[in-house]
């Protein structure tokens, strides 16, 4: 068989079918360290993720983010815009671990596993995915699989639109990076990425109210939030400065989609209206397709548009929808 | 005057030099000059004759055309020594069997056109 793994900036899917149903399993990317004492006594309590290299302790995933805001520590990333973060030595073993724990022994010797890599960033020209696509070659050729790279926001395509002809816009809000695909058929394609996503939007906001990322985020998972209600979040004027940030970033990707498009425009003269789908963990909130679509509208009032849209939709699924597309992808062959 | 050219003599017979050192530098930078000038000359004058087929796929590549892939040193990462992954959020949803041949169809479409 095959399995599938989105190498998020925030988070790490995989997706394996078992028992004819896709088994989706997720690890937040993420980690901070600890001294062997503070993990003893945490370890009483167990059910803790954590990684031991060398001598050094480390909580890691969901956990991690939790013990930063109970020890006032800082969360490290193994990952930052998009790629493997260069400032974090440590980072590469610990994300080594998470994909070990996500993706397990293969069920036979040189399975298919088809990982995501973004696009090369259209605002950062001295960024580029190669050592990137080479480290994680590695790391699941290392634990025994056939590891091929696949364009993340194209394995949205193939996940999400299938009944389209597999034409489509498809946006993947990650943490580090917002990575955009378009496809008609299969044949023409455009894919770039920008170096701006949710955790833009939660430095962005911390700096503008004077307060901390780990408070943004709390009113950001809140699961009552709502970027069309975000007056009810008022406290330290939070809510209403990430409806601002949230917007800005989508004016932002709207603006280089046209832009890339028209630099494209003879190979990319698509005759049906197409679909645009949103996903990726920062697309997940609560009115965010709403305010997607008004910006879409407000940006086609004063500049046309080089493509046409059928509709503005969510992924079924927005966080495993990256995993389920290079499953999809991986068993095609 | 006479008494610093009669020093002069007396010590370049001393020591048996019988050239000064400003004559000296200026015959050693001529020397210099030559050697450099017959360096050049035999460089310019022995271009590579013949490609070694060894080497033959390396000379085909222009500059600028290298694959930067190639160019990219992993290093193996430091294994964790150990780590416990008691809680990885897992979830279960139906398959799409159809999408897969959905996407079989449309990639043999997009390899004819």
């Amino acid at each position: 068989m095959a399995c599938s793994l989105d190498v998020g900036t925030a988070n790490l899917v995989s997706a394996r079918l078992v028992n004819s149903e896709v088994q989706v399993k997720r690890l937040r990317n993420c980690f901070v360290s600890l001294s062997e004492e503070q993990l003893l006594h945490l370890s009483k309590s167990g059910g803790l993720n954590s990684v031991q290299i060398k001598n050094q302790h480390y909580i890691v995933g969901d956990e991690a983010v939790q013990m930063a805001r109970i020890f006032g520590a800082e969360v490290r990333r193994p990952m930052a815009s998009g790629v493997i973060n260069p400032e974090e030595r440590d980072g590469r073993s610990v994300v080594g671990a998470l994909v070990k724990a996500l993706l397990g022994e293969p069920e036979d010797e040189g399975e298919k596993c088809c990982f995501s890599i973004p696009a090369n960033p259209v605002d950062n020209p001295s960024a580029n995915n190669i050592w990137h696509t080479g480290f994680f070659t590695n790391l699941i050729e290392d634990l025994g699989y056939d590891a091929e790279p696949v364009n993340e926001a194209l394995a949205i395509v193939y996940a999400e639109c299938g009944d389209d002809d597999h034409s489509g816009i498809a946006i993947s809000h990650g943490g580090g990076q917002i990575n955009v695909a378009a496809s008609y058929k299969l044949v023409g394609s455009l894919n770039f990425s920008i170096c701006r996503g949710g955790d833009w939007i939660d430095k962005m906001t911390a700096a503008s109210v004077g307060s901390t990322v780990a408070r943004v985020l709390k009113v950001k998972e809140d699961p009552n939030f709502d970027l069309q209600k975000s007056d009810e979040f008022d406290e330290e004027s939070i809510g209403p400065a990430l409806e601002a940030y949230y917007q800005a970033l989508i004016k932002y990707e709207i603006t280089h989609l046209v832009q890339q498009w028209t630099k494209l425009k003879t190979q990319l003269d698509f005759p049906d209206a197409i679909p645009v789908i949103l996903s990726g963990g920062t697309a997940s909130l609560k009115g965010f397709k709403e305010m997607w679509e008004k910006e879409l509208y407000k940006f086609a009032k004063k500049n046309p548009l080089p493509f046409k849209v059928k509709e503005v939709r969510m992924a079924k699924d927005p966080l495993g929808a990256v995993a389920r597309g290079l499953l999809t992808y991986a068993l095609s062959y | 005057m006479r008494v610093i050219q009669f020093l002069r003599k007396f010590m370049r017979d001393l020591f048996f030099i019988r050239k000064s050192a400003h004559d000296l530098l200026k015959e050693q930078n001529l020397l210099l000059h030559r050697i450099l000038a017959n360096q050049n000359t035999v460089l310019a004058a022995a271009p590579v004759q013949e490609v070694p087929k060894e080497y033959s796929a390396v000379f085909q590549v222009k500059p600028g055309e290298v694959d930067e892939e190639e160019m990219v040193f992993i290093p193996k990462i430091v294994k964790a020594t150990k780590s416990t992954m008691s809680k990885v959020d897992t979830s279960s949803t139906s398959w799409d069997a159809a999408g897969v041949d959905k996407l079989k169809k449309a990639k043999e479409a997009a390899k004819k056109k």
